[in-house]
């Protein structure tokens, strides 16, 4: 039978006594797995559970100090922690396994020092780094609406405050026990109750739990995320060829036909995409797989669950883009942008507009590199949304 | 406040160091030798006794001198014996420090 130790390791004394009492009811300890106890059932009996503490103790000196207890009729059961063994004494008239509340104490406050300040590295510092790690996909790579129409930020946020809570909770206890237990007189045996033992075991059980709860709900949200397909480029709507009639992407590679575009449809927890994505090369040299990038035209059309979501987050990518506010018929917003940006080579030639209509925001971008661009990305959008008013949302 | 280590001597460690003072003694034996001469008032526990031993030996007070089979012997150092003197002296010093502030007490 397996038991949850509703105690950390060195609160001693409060073991002893929880250990004890399962014997009375004829549970004996057999093993330690992680922090499930493993007992044998039997008669029930009076015995003594006893932990001894170990500091710097080597193998050697740990087998002739089992054999050294056992005279005094201690008997070896598990290992409790790699500072402490637990002994088992069925003879009522044996000596007690520690006697002098100071030796103990010496012992175990050195232990507890290091329980300490792994307690204050692990409530304060650990959740400070957890925070701090998490605050650049909170923000977003193109501001905190896109992460969270876009990505799985808040809900990665979320969980990952409830994970922090259930990592910080049980440090915290832990470093008050820390501090509680070198302050106590451990030889009494006085801080175990059974009410106590439960409600200690009932937090632990709901930590794990929750912490378990975390990590499926996190892989099932994941698995979601990737479970977008590939559509063709005539249930996608809008691919270059479509806007700009002759415009061909290139062959992905120079032998073959295999058109270097990429179209799909995917499901996000709080909207539904369907995107294209199609790149132009010039073959340079075809046997030396020598290409060059002409243009990238990118198009996204999301249908966001929540309307307030959508407007802020067109206004985000209208804003982070740089673009301007157009008039464009039927939708409630649009914004546009053409620029040349020569502080580079290539030089780049960009259109990008996106468009808001209640839960519906469409966004396009069009590059070329090194020769202005042939065709008006605004217009090209107009005459389509004209021809297939009801191509989304 | 807690006593430095070795400034002074606790109870069990100095019991200690009184066993081995005329013949080195393994573990039980030390912990019979006090029971005996204690009348049974000061009875150390393995998990104390092997706490002592080692803090003691790394003090250079005591010295392992064999281990037959299993069973280790600890023998009483100079440096040990040294400590145990000096612990009786400052025991005596604080029964007397008692003693006169029981004679000012009557005083009183």
């Amino acid at each position: 039978m397996l038991k949850l130790n509703p105690y950390y390791t060195y609160q001693i004394d409060a073991i002893e006594s929880w250990l004890d009492e399962q014997a009375q009811k004829g549970l004996f300890l057999d093993d330690l797995v992680g922090n499930l106890f493993s007992f044998v059932k039997g008669e029930p009996k009076q015995v003594r559970y006893r932990i001894d503490l170990k500091d710097g103790v080597n193998y050697t000196e740990d087998q002739a100090r089992i054999a050294d207890y056992r005279e005094f009729g201690w008997e070896y059961v598990c290992e409790l922690s790699s500072h402490a063994d637990i002994y088992v004494s069925h003879d009522p008239t044996a000596v007690e396994l520690n006697t002098d509340e100071e030796t103990l104490h010496d012992v175990l406050d050195s232990l507890l020092k290091r329980e300490i300040a792994v307690g204050i590295v692990g409530t304060v510092l650990v959740p400070l780094l957890w925070l701090y790690n998490l605050w650049p996909d909170t923000k977003g790579y193109y501001g905190v609406y896109d992460s969270i129409v876009n990505g799985l930020s808040p809900f990665l946020t979320i969980f990952t405050v409830l994970l922090i809570l259930t990592w910080t909770i049980p440090m915290a206890l832990h470093l008050w026990d820390a501090v509680q237990t070198r302050r106590r007189m451990l030889l009494d045996r006085t801080y175990h109750t059974d009410s106590r033992a439960k409600k200690r075991q009932a937090l632990h059980r709901s930590v794990l739990a929750t912490a378990l709860l975390i990590l499926v709900s996190v892989g099932v949200l994941w698995g979601y995320t990737q479970s977008g397909t590939d559509i063709t480029a005539e249930e996608f709507g809008p691919s270059i060829t479509v806007l700009f009639p002759g415009h061909q992407p290139a062959s992905f590679r120079p032998h073959t036909n295999i058109p270097d575009e990429m179209f799909r449809k995917s499901s996000m927890p709080l909207n539904r995409t369907i995107y294209g994505r199609q790149w132009g090369r010039e073959i340079l040299n075809a046997d030396a797989f020598d290409l060059r990038q002409t243009w990238t035209y990118n198009a996204d059309m999301e249908h966001v669950y929540i309307q307030w979501l959508a407007e802020k987050y067109a206004a985000e990518q209208a804003e982070v883009k740089g673009l301007e506010p157009v008039a464009f018929p039927d939708w409630e917003n649009a914004w546009f942008a053409v620029r040349t940006d020569d502080s580079e080579s290539p030089t780049v030639f960009s259109q990008q507009l996106v468009l808001q209509n209640g839960k519906d925001v469409w966004s396009f971008s069009y590059w070329t590199y090194d020769e202005a661009p042939q065709y008006d990305l605004l217009s090209a959008v107009k005459a389509y949304w004209q021809a297939n008013p009801t191509h989304i949302g | 406040m807690p006593r430095k280590a070795f400034d002074t001597l606790s109870e069990p460690m100095f019991y200690v160091l009184m066993a081995l003072r005329c013949r080195s003694l393994c573990g039980a034996e030390i912990v019979e030798w006090i029971q005996k001469k204690t009348d049974g008032h000061i009875v150390l526990g393995p998990g104390t006794l092997y706490t002592i031993l080692p803090k003691l030996a790394d003090e250079g007070a005591i010295r392992e001198i064999s281990a037959e089979g299993r069973r280790r012997s600890y023998q009483l150092t100079d440096k040990g014996q040294q400590m145990f003197a000096a612990e009786c002296d400052r025991l005596r010093r604080c029964i007397a420090d008692a003693e006169s502030a029981s004679e000012e007490e009557s005083l009183c």
